[in-house]
């Protein structure tokens, strides 16, 4: 506490630069945002002229009235949340699961089960055999349809997988001579040391469901299964059609101001509560493992 | 059958039957995976024959007729496929080398500041833009860039007393205008992983350093970064592997026939030959190579970090 | 195989077929409502999402209502937002499972192609015998079938209808068709008649008016502001639309200048992009983007973009465009404090002959299929031609609902209620017709009528459509590119598939290095050898069978 004072003259060069470094970037980081929530507020007529540069100009919630207006968002919000929550505990748990294996270096089929996760990351069949799995195993038009082909994303599992390593063997093999099976070291011990990894793990799975529109788009054809990242979907054509759309038959594609402003009001609409789950998920990044301590 | 052989060959000291009964609790853990990726990833895999079909929807997947590699001549033969070849390895390129150091900088940065308040007020406001639209983005770009009423160039004319400059149109600014974007929208998301490492380093060992005299510039280069190599090193590797999947949606936004020459990627050039164009099996050749250069890098990437720094992928 | 299997087989065939020949004869008469016993009769029906993307057909639209009602059909709704239309339908159709009874045919695929594959039904005997509406407009406009057959004689869709078909909806109802004659609403050049007008300048007839027009919107500060802002012209929806300066040497583009193909009055099918008069319009492109008269970002334009630029007061004339958008772009510059402000269509440039002429859109497109899974194609057909051609339909279609979007007077005439001309949600008259499910994406006709409701207070612009003298209206080239295509075989398909995108790519980029003088127009006919070599003789020879095979249909 006392060394506060003593900061040499280098140190707080360096955290001078740090801090103006770091604020920079959230300074720019925010900037969308703010454009954004700017651009869903103001008057109708500013959006169209699009002079709003940081701070609304005017003010109208005529957007955020339209949205609501709509009966079909608070259905899609609700199914959002639903495959964000079962999709994500489904996705973490088995991920933790598959990745520990993965990462004991004496597991006999350990390479062999990375080059099988790492193959489908480049090689994939694409839409039309998908599609057909999807109908064959009877999961078209199915809310799992959503979730099940998503479960385990290789790119996560191999994150976790490495954090894993990063565990000492020593305390398996403690865990061994104690006589617990593998199944209790994994509990007992890897898991609870894992806490930053889950955290990030929950998020990227929460985040992906919560951003996902693309097996919805393929596979749901029922409207009221859909999440509302398809309503946004169908919200933002509102701004750039492409031409050839427009040239065939619409004959003329009215939009008024208020049309003009509903994508900013939606967007805001959708993202505010994922932007919300962030600050539960980082008080695991400090409360950290240390690993360091437990080796003593 | 060959895959057990192989499993045996590979490990000559104990049998295999041993190793099974040693790892069958791993073992069990690996059945939900296995089965996964086979059901999710591999059946389907039986797609990629498209490639070396004539693919006819009523005939399906395994009765269109077999044409070899026509599909793949058609692929090379087209005038325009090296360019797009080029353009895809450039865009994805350059977005490595540029976007993936950004995000370990930024997340180091934040790992200084000490005030935990703030660190998470950065920490969340620094992941916002990730949320945001890309046509949102794509759309901000061209108000600022615009040579009629972008503020870009109103404060370049105005100093500058030249003209105008049309950024979005200009074929030599449009990697760069790709790339900034894309970090902007992505830094803090990216630095997660990073923060979320950091929270394991050892307090212990800063104690220590602090010791022996270390500044916290000392400090940074040579306790935190070594600790967090592994996580960037597999980062790094992972993210070679994706070079070539530069994805169309942004640069359809982006591009236009006046920056075709440098913007135009596999994926556009497949997304305007129309992907209903009834020639799934022209996209799915170019998607096959596509991903065996991806494989490649990673290949690569893998071999090189195993030789020179220990950590690897499998 | 069993023999005996084989032989029944051949009998029952030639018993359908003989079937078939006696019921060829019976043609469709007048459809008698409802189509089903109310309750009984459900369709599936996958469809891009409404325009008006906050009311989605999901939510059964009231016309679609009124529609359940008249019809006894329920639908259900397959709806997809409007630009991932083409990549889910696409798969599902390549994938041939899950059809839905009803699909409307994605932009990008290619029409004939489904039926081909065997995914969309041959409908020939199924419209003989039930679209009663349908063959009546074919009798009066036999183009319309040339329109939708393919190279094998069949038809595998449902037209849908732009401009220039139906008068009034009641006309289908007593079968006294009137010919609307041409389009009401048309892609046409805009200018800002108040900045004119305050310049003391006339509307352009020709290129050198065009020219002087655009050079004094640069030099003389209309918008008043003190500043040489103003941007002369731009292009609306993509580049290609300031090609309409072509017509000043009698090079003609249809609708938005999508097709590049035409043919002369020889009959003889020619590539747009490679003609003398192209180089001409590329010459005169080019000394505007040089003195600064042509909005640089001409080439990334979008239709955001554009209205911006026209909210910011500072946009003199957009190359191409809609008339329907006339009165939106007014109403949005009022809102911005511009108060005379006055878009006006301007006619199309004086062509060598000292004439202008307007080339129609091609307007009969590919709409809608009847999959091969659909249980009850004669329903399916049936209530596709009702919803689309019946008094009715065209009503509801073009006006949305009795009583809440419009009310009939005394004399028949239709207007507008408060609600659609003046509403409270602050949304347009036609995007609210869009929110009741009017002005839709299933097959619909835009009756004359229609856009005369639509514009009931924008006497101008009816009157300008009106303009057009029969012989000063073109025929378009019968291939817009979307949902609109010459009756092209399998391997012709397969040919274009090949090399159109390269030709395009390729047209594209070099057109714009030599508006913007990066490549001189000396090296014109080098460019077209380069496409030569990319085989546009090949697609030229194709698209000539292809077009000599629509005349025959026709």
């Amino acid at each position: 506490m006392k060394r506060k004072t003593k900061q040499s003259f280098s140190d707080r060069m360096y955290m001078i630069i740090v801090c103006i470094f770091v604020i920079i970037c959230t300074f720019i980081a925010l900037y969308p945002m703010v454009y954004t929530l700017s651009m869903s507020i103001s008057g109708a007529e500013h959006v169209a002229k699009n002079d709003i540069f940081f701070f609304p100009k005017g003010f109208s919630t005529q957007a955020y009235e339209l949205v609501f207006q709509d009966k079909e968002i608070w259905g899609a919000y609700m199914n959002t949340i639903w495959y964000t929550v079962v999709g994500t505990v489904l996705s973490v748990v088995l991920t933790m699961i598959s990745a520990y294996p993965l990462s004991r270096r004496r597991f006999f089929l350990r390479r062999k089960l990375m080059l099988f996760v790492m193959f489908t990351m480049y090689f994939s069949g694409g839409l039309i055999p998908m599609f057909l799995l999807i109908n064959k195993i009877g999961l078209y038009n199915s809310r799992w349809s959503c979730i099940m082909p998503y479960l385990i994303s290789a790119w996560n599992l191999i994150v976790c997988k490495s954090f894993l390593e990063s565990i000492p063997e020593t305390l398996e093999e403690a865990a061994a001579i104690d006589g617990a099976s593998p199944y209790t070291t994994f509990a007992r011990i890897f898991l609870p040391l894992s806490k930053p990894i889950i955290a990030v793990m929950t998020l990227y799975y929460a985040v992906g469901q919560w951003n996902g529109y693309f097996a919805a788009m393929m596979y749901l054809p029922d409207a009221d299964k859909h999440p509302i990242q398809m309503y946004l979907r169908k919200i933002l054509i509102l701004s750039n059609t492409q031409s050839s759309m427009g040239g065939s038959s619409m004959g003329g594609f009215e939009r008024s101001l208020a049309t003009q402003q509903l994508k900013y009001a939606v967007i805001i609409v959708t993202i505010l509560p994922i932007l919300a789950i962030y600050p539960f998920v980082q008080k695991y990044f400090v409360k950290g493992v240390m690993i360091g301590s437990i080796k003593e | 059958m060959k895959k057990k052989q192989k499993c045996a060959c590979s490990i000559q000291k104990t049998p295999l039957r041993k190793l099974i009964y040693r790892d069958r609790h791993l073992l069990v853990m690996c059945i939900p995976l296995i089965l996964f990726f086979l059901i999710f990833a591999y059946l389907p895999m039986a797609g990629l024959s498209l490639a070396f079909v004539d693919y006819k929807p009523v005939l399906g997947i395994g009765g269109s007729p077999f044409v070899g590699l026509e599909n793949f001549e058609k692929v090379f033969r087209n005038p325009f496929f090296p360019r797009l070849l080029k353009n895809t390895f450039l865009i994805g390129m350059e977005t490595l080398v540029w976007s993936f150091p950004i995000p370990i900088l930024f997340a180091l940065a934040v790992n200084e500041i000490r005030n935990r308040k703030f660190q998470k007020v950065i920490q969340t406001i620094s992941y916002m833009p990730y949320f945001i639209s890309i046509v949102v983005i794509v759309g901000l770009l061209s108000n600022f860039l615009s040579p009629t009423v972008g503020v870009i160039n109103q404060v370049y004319s105005a100093i500058t007393g030249n003209d105008p400059i049309s950024f979005m149109t200009e074929p030599k600014y449009f990697r760069t205008i790709y790339v900034v974007s894309h970090i902007w929208q992505t830094f803090g998301w990216n630095s997660i992983i990073y923060l979320a490492a950091l929270a394991g380093v050892d307090i212990a060992l800063y104690e220590s350093a602090k010791v022996d005299g270390a500044n916290r510039l000392q400090q940074m280069i040579h306790i935190t970064l070594p600790c967090i190599m592994p996580t960037i090193i597999i980062m790094l590797i992972l993210n070679m592997g994706n070079i070539m999947s530069v994805g169309f949606e942004k640069i359809i936004l982006m591009y236009s026939p006046s920056t075709y020459e440098v913007a135009d990627v596999i994926s556009t050039y497949t997304y305007r030959r129309g992907i209903v164009q009834s020639d799934y099996s022209f996209g799915t050749a170019i998607g096959l190579f596509n991903s065996a250069i991806n494989m490649m890098f990673i290949v690569g990437a893998n071999w090189f970090s195993k030789k020179f720094s220990d950590t690897s992928l499998w | 195989m069993n023999r005996q299997k084989k032989l029944a087989g051949v009998i029952a065939g030639l018993c359908t077929m003989s079937l078939m020949v006696g019921t060829v004869q019976a043609a469709a008469v007048k459809p008698e409502l409802p189509l089903a016993e109310p309750g009984t009769e459900t369709l599936t029906v996958a469809t891009m999402d409404n325009w008006f993307a906050t009311a989605s057909y999901a939510d059964n639209l009231p016309i679609y209502q009124e529609l359940e009602e008249m019809t006894g059909v329920k639908i259900e709704w397959e709806v997809i937002p409007i630009n991932d239309y083409d990549q889910v339908m696409g798969t599902r159709l390549a994938s041939g499972q899950n059809l839905p009874d009803i699909f409307m045919i994605p932009w990008e695929a290619n029409a004939d192609q489904l039926g081909f594959d065997g995914i969309a039904m041959p409908l020939n005997d199924l419209i003989e015998e039930n679209a009663y509406y349908l063959n009546m407009l074919m009798d009066k406009y036999p183009v319309i079938r040339s329109g939708i057959t393919t190279s094998d004689g069949n038809i595998y869709s449902y037209p849908g209808f732009g401009e220039g078909y139906v008068n009034k909806a009641e006309e289908m109802e007593t079968g006294e068709l009137v010919d609307p004659g041409a389009n009401l609403c048309l892609n046409v050049s805009m200018i800002r008649k108040d900045w004119l007008d305050k310049l003391g300048l006339e509307v352009p007839e020709t290129l050198d008016d065009w020219y002087n027009v655009l050079k004094a919107f640069k030099t003389q500060d209309p918008n008043g502001n003190g500043k040489a802002d103003e941007i002369p012209i731009t292009s609306t929806f993509n580049m290609r639309d300031i090609y309409r300066f072509g017509e000043a040497f009698g090079l003609y583009r249809a609708g938005n200048a999508e097709c590049r193909w035409g043919v002369d009055e020889e009959g003889k099918i020619f590539f747009k992009d490679t003609t003398e008069e192209f180089r001409q319009t590329l010459e005169f492109l080019n000394k505007l983007y040089a003195e600064g008269l042509l909005d640089p970002e001409y080439a990334t334009a979008g239709y955001d973009k554009t209205t911006e630029k026209i909210n910011r007061d500072l946009l003199g004339a957009v190359a191409s465009d809609w008339m329907s958008n006339i009165g939106t772009y007014n109403a949005n510059l009022k809102t911005a404090g511009v108060e005379d402000a006055n878009w006006v269509p301007v006619k199309p440039i004086l062509n060598p002959d000292g004439e202008s002429k307007i080339m129609n859109r091609w307007s009969v497109w590919k709409t809608a299929a009847i999959s091969k899974d659909c249980k009850n194609p004669e329903l399916a057909m049936k209530w596709l031609d009702f919803q689309c051609l019946s008094a009715q339909g065209v009503a509801l279609s073009n006006y949305g609902v009795e009583g809440v979007s419009y009310t009939k007077g005394e004399d028949g005439i239709i207007a507008l209620t408060e609600t659609a001309t003046n509403n409270p949600d602050g949304i347009g008259p036609q995007e609210y017709l869009r929110s009741l499910g009017a002005w839709g994406q299933l097959p619909y006709p835009q009756a004359k009528e229609g856009y005369e409701v639509l514009w009931a207070d924008q006497s101008g612009i009816v009157e300008f459509g009106q303009s057009f003298a029969a012989d000063q209206v073109l025929d378009p080239f019968p291939n817009n590119g979307t949902k609109a295509n010459l009756p092209f075989t399998d391997e012709e398909n397969d040919i274009r598939s090949e090399f159109e995108t390269i030709i395009e790519t390729y047209c594209d980029e070099m057109a714009i290095k030599f508006i913007e003088g990066k490549e001189s127009l000396d090296k014109f006919d080098e460019y077209v050898a380069t496409l030569e070599s990319y085989g546009l003789a090949e697609l030229l020879k194709i698209h000539q069978a292809a077009y000599e095979r629509f005349l025959g249909e026709s």
